[in-house]
């Protein structure tokens, strides 16, 4: 038995389009753009919330509470590169631009999604880049908040 | 500040996507832009000039029709 290591085993892809949330293409995944590369190492940033239903009735003694719906949040923080042809964090998370950010978590980021790997999918908004303060000895830095507006697939599998 | 948004369409799938002018390079390789400027209106062949000027300059015929007087 193996822990499954995060290091470089992450990749994360902004897709313009995709046919299928629930089974996305690898073509059409590998068509996007990779950021892993431009995130910090915490810089992916993906929390449900999930609500609480409030299942009491007249006759309870306890408070019980049932799950609720769920939103996710989703949060990029950036390292933005000199060169403007490495930027591709800041040349594509622009305020507004919709898409799909694919999350894959079970192998090197360097291989090119193929058919069957489980991944995540997030159809999404981006919100305004968030200029972080500067810090010294540190890569300047903005987040993007990406507004999931249709129902994710977060047990997604890549189509042939 | 607003991006300029273009209008592209996916060579896989045709889907069609916004994506921001200065993205676009990104996905150049899959996308294909459809807001591409309508091209110039080509300019007006070397025959279709010549055939106005004829048309401009009533002066060429003239000469034609009096012809016959010369030949009296």
């Amino acid at each position: 038995m193996a822990d499954l290591l995060g290091d470089g085993n992450v990749k994360v892809t902004f897709c313009l389009t995709l046919s299928s949330v629930s089974n996305p293409p690898a073509d059409e995944c590998n068509a996007g753009v990779d950021l892993q590369e431009v995130l910090t190492k915490d810089g992916l940033d993906i929390s449900p919330e999930q609500a609480a239903v409030d299942n009491t009735n007249l006759a309870s003694r306890d408070e019980t509470e049932d799950a609720g719906s769920v939103k996710y949040s989703l949060e990029l923080t950036v390292k933005i590169q000199e060169e403007e042809a490495d930027d591709v964090g800041t040349t594509t998370l622009v305020d507004r631009q919709k898409g799909f950010l694919v999350v894959r978590r079970n192998r090197p980021h360097e291989e090119d999604y193929e058919a069957g790997d489980p991944v995540e999918v997030y159809p999404v908004r981006c919100g305004r880049p968030n200029m972080q303060p500067p810090e010294l000895n540190a890569a300047q830095r903005f987040t993007s908040k990406l507004f999931n507006h249709t129902a994710p697939d977060t047990q997604a599998v890549v189509a042939a | 500040m607003a991006q300029r948004m273009i209008k592209v369409r996916s060579k896989l799938t045709g889907d069609t996507a916004l994506v921001s002018e200065k993205a676009f390079g990104l996905f150049a390789g899959t996308y294909e832009r459809l807001d591409q400027p309508p091209a110039p209106a080509p300019a007006p062949a070397p025959q279709a000039s010549a055939a106005a000027g004829p048309s401009s300059a009533p002066s060429t015929p003239t000469p034609r029709t009096t012809a016959p007087k010369t030949k009296e």
